[in-house]
C-alpha cells in the first residue's frame, strides 16, 4: 500500500480513519450483543432466583430478583419428595425410555445408513427419495392409526413400548447423517476385510462401525434431547401416573401446585420452577459439553438446502 | 478383487460370479435397510393411507367403526374450532415465521465477524433451544404472571400503570402474541443455520464488490441476502411445518389446556389432540383432521417451492 513515499502519510491518515470506524463499530457490536444476551439470560436468571426463594416471599407483592432472604435449595429437595409426585420416578422412567430409544437408534440407523451408502441394488434409488421425503412428512399424518395399532391391536397402552419401539425402525434425518459417514470412508477398508474372508455383517460391525463412532455419538446426544423433551407420545400412551416420564411429572406437578388453570396459588411456584430447572440442566450440561456436535448437527441439517 | 478374479478365474465362471455377486448385493442392501424398510411399510406408508380410510368413518373406539362417507370433513368445514385452529396458527405463522428469519438473521449478522468471545454468545443465544418445551412453558407462565411476574413489573417499572398490564395467557388478545415472544426465546437455532450460512459465502464475492464501490448495504442485499436465500427458504419450509406442529406450550399455557381463553391459543395440532385424545375419542373426526393438516402443509410447501424460483438464488443457476 506505501509503495511511493509521497502516498504515506495520506495513507495513515485513511489507515486511522478505517481503524476508528472499525473500533465503533466493534463497540456497537458488542454493546447489541451483550444486551442481546441479557435478554435472553433473564428467563434462565429469574427461574433460578425464583426456585431459591421462601414461599412467603413468593406470596409478597414486592418483586426482587434476588431472594431477599436465605437462599432456600430445599426447594429443590421438596421437588423429589412431594406428596403424590414421584420426580425420582419419573426420572427413571425417562432414562429407562431414553436408553431403549438410543439403542434402536444405533443398531438400526447405522445399518440402514450403510446399506444407503454402499450396496448397489435395483429400487435403491427411489426407496432414498421415498426415505428423505418422509424427512417432511408431519408425524401427525399417521398418529391415529398407529395410537390404534399400539393401544388397541397390540394393547400397549399404559407401558413404554409405544415410545420405544418405533425407534428400532430408523428415522430418515439420522440414516441420511449416517450414510453421509459411511460414504466418505474408503473402500479399501471392506476389499482388505474382504480378501480375509469375512462376511458382510462382520466387516459392518467390526470395520465400519467403529469408524462411525462420532456421528454415532452426535446421534445419540440429539436424540437424547430429543426424548428427554418429548411431551406429546407420552401424554397419549401413558394414564398412569406411576409411568410418567420427566415432561409429564413436570406438567403433574404444574397442575398440582399452581392448577391447570393457571390461577391458583403462587406460594409454591418456587418448588415449580426448581421442577423446572430440574429437567433444564441436564440439557443445559450436554449441550455444554457437547456444543461441537450439536451445533454442527444443526448446521448441517440447515444448510441441506444448499 | 478385481486383480484377483483377472488372473485366477477364467471368464465363463467370472460373469457367474458377478451375477451372484449383484444378486448378493442386492440381498444385502435389502437385509441391512431391512429396519427403515419396514417401519417405512408398517409405520408411515401404511398408517398414512390407514388415516385416509378412518377419515371416512365413525370411531370412538368402544365400537367397531361405521362408515361416514364425508361427514367428518363436511363436519370439519362447519365446525367454528376447526376454524379457530387454522387461524390461530396462521396468525402464529405470519407473526412468528418473519420475526424469527428477521431476528435470527440479524444476530448472525453481528456474530459473524472475527471478534473475541463470539463463541461465548453463541451459546447464550443458542441455550434456550435447548430447554426441554414443557420446562420452557412453565418457566415462561411464571414470566407472564398478570400481577408477580417479570414482564409485567417490568412494564410497571418503566411507567405503565398496574390497571393497564396484560393478563397475558388469561387474556384472549394477548395470549397468542405472549406464545409467539416466548418462541421467539428460542430463536438461536436459526441463527446458528444462517451463521454458519454466512461463514459458507466465499470472501472474494465481497472484496470484488467493494473494488466495485459497493458500500455495505449494496453488499448486504446483493451478495449476502441471495447468497443465503436457499438457506433461509430452507428455514421457511422448515418454519411453516413447525408452525403447524405447535402443541406444548399450547396445551400446558392455556386454562384447563383447551386452547383458551375464548380458542385464542387454539393451535390446529391443540384441537386434533382435543378431539381424538382428550376426553371423546372421535378418532375418524381426528384422521379426517390430520389428513387435512397433511394437505395443508403440502400446499404451503409445494407453494414455496414455486415460489423460490423468483427469490432464491442457487450457484448454479449462472450456467
Amino acid at each position: 500500500m506505501t509503495t511511493g513515499t509521497q502516498l504515506a502519510p495520506s495513507s495513515v491518515m485513511a489507515n486511522n480513519r478505517v481503524s476508528n470506524r472499525r473500533v465503533l463499530y466493534l463497540a456497537f457490536t458488542y454493546i447489541v450483543l451483550s444486551i442481546g444476551a441479557l435478554v435472553f439470560l433473564v428467563p434462565f436468571i429469574w427461574t433460578i432466583f425464583t426456585s431459591l426463594k421462601s414461599s412467603s416471599e413468593i406470596s409478597s407483592t414486592t418483586i426482587t430478583i434476588l431472594p431477599k432472604g436465605d437462599w432456600h435449595w430445599e426447594n429443590f429437595s421438596k421437588v423429589f419428595t412431594n406428596p403424590g409426585i414421584d420426580f425420582p420416578r419419573y426420572l427413571l422412567n425417562t432414562i429407562f425410555v431414553i436408553a431403549g430409544i438410543l439403542i434402536g437408534k444405533v443398531i438400526s440407523c447405522t445399518l440402514v445408513g450403510y446399506g444407503f451408502a454402499r450396496f448397489r441394488a435395483p429400487g435403491k434409488n427411489i426407496l432414498f427419495i421415498a426415505m428423505l421425503s418422509t424427512m417432511l412428512l408431519p408425524s401427525y399424518v399417521t398418529l391415529v392409526p398407529t395410537y390404534l395399532l399400539f393401544t388397541q391391536i397390540f394393547h400397549w397402552g399404559d407401558s413404554f413400548l409405544p415410545l420405544i419401539v418405533p425407534h428400532f425402525f430408523g428415522e430418515a434425518f439420522y440414516i441420511f447423517l449416517m450414510r453421509q459417514f459411511f460414504m466418505g470412508l474408503p473402500y479399501e477398508l471392506e476389499e482388505a476385510a474382504t480378501i480375509d474372508g469375512a462376511g458382510r455383517f462382520r466387516i459392518f460391525v467390526q470395520i465400519m462401525l467403529p469408524m462411525v463412532t462420532p456421528a454415532i455419538v452426535a446421534m445419540c446426544v440429539l436424540t437424547f434431547m430429543g426424548a428427554w423433551n418429548d411431551y406429546f407420545t407420552p401424554l397419549i400412551y401413558l394414564n398412569d401416573p406411576s409411568k410418567y416420564t420427566l415432561a409429564l411429572g413436570l406438567q403433574f406437578l404444574r397442575d398440582n401446585t399452581i392448577g391447570v388453570n393457571n390461577s391458583g396459588s403462587v406460594g409454591q411456584l418456587n418448588v415449580l420452577m426448581a421442577g423446572a430447572l430440574v429437567m433444564i440442566i441436564p440439557m443445559l450440561i450436554i449441550f455444554f459439553v457437547a456444543q461441537k456436535f450439536i451445533i454442527e448437527g444443526v448446521s448441517v441439517t440447515g444448510l441441506a438446502g444448499r | 478383487m478385481a486383480v484377483i478374479n483377472e488372473t485366477q478365474v477364467n471368464r465363463p465362471v467370472k460373469q457367474r460370479t458377478a451375477n451372484q455377486r449383484k444378486r448378493s448385493e442386492t440381498l444385502a442392501f435389502y437385509a441391512f435397510i431391512s429396519p427403515w424398510l419396514i417401519g417405512f411399510i408398517f409405520l408411515t406408508a401404511g398408517p398414512m393411507i390407514a388415516t385416509l380410510g378412518l377419515s371416512f368413518t365413525y370411531y370412538d373406539l368402544a365400537s367397531p367403526p361405521t362408515w361416514a362417507g364425508l361427514d367428518n370433513y363436511t363436519h370439519a368445514f362447519s365446525d367454528p374450532d376447526f376454524w379457530q385452529s387454522l387461524k390461530v396458527t396462521g396468525l402464529f405463522v405470519l407473526f412468528y415465521l418473519p420475526l424469527s428469519i428477521v431476528l435470527g438473521l440479524l444476530i448472525a449478522i453481528l456474530m459473524n465477524q472475527n471478534i473475541k468471545g463470539i463463541a461465548f454468545f453463541r451459546t447464550i443465544y443458542y441455550m434456550p433451544v435447548v430447554v426441554p418445551s414443557v420446562a420452557s412453558a412453565v418457566l415462561w407462565l411464571w414470566i407472564f404472571h398478570p400481577s408477580r411476574g417479570l414482564l409485567n413489573n417490568a412494564l410497571g417499572a418503566v411507567g405503565v400503570p398496574k390497571s393497564e398490564w396484560p393478563y397475558w395467557f388469561l387474556d384472549p388478545n394477548w395470549a397468542l402474541p405472549a406464545i409467539i415472544i416466548m418462541s421467539l426465546w428460542g430463536v438461536g437455532s436459526g441463527m446458528i443455520i444462517y451463521l454458519a450460512g454466512l461463514k459458507a459465502i466465499p470472501q472474494n464475492l465481497y472484496e470484488a464488490a467493494s473494488i466495485d464501490g459497493a458500500n455495505p448495504i449494496q453488499r448486504f442485499w446483493n451478495i449476502t441476502i441471495p447468497q443465503l436465500s436457499p438457506i433461509i427458504f430452507f428455514q421457511v419450509i422448515q418454519g411453516l411445518i413447525g408452525a403447524f406442529q405447535v402443541f406444548a406450550p399450547a396445551k400446558i399455557l392455556s386454562p384447563s389446556g383447551l386452547g383458551g381463553p375464548n380458542g385464542s391459543t387454539l393451535f390446529y395440532v391443540l384441537n386434533l389432540y382435543n378431539v381424538g385424545f382428550g376426553g371423546s375419542h372421535q378418532m375418524g373426526y381426528a384422521s379426517a383432521l390430520s389428513w387435512i393438516l397433511f394437505v395443508i402443509i403440502m400446499a404451503c410447501t409445494l407453494l414455496v417451492f414455486r415460489s423460490s424460483s423468483v427469490w432464491v438464488y442457487y450457484e448454479t443457476e449462472r450456467n
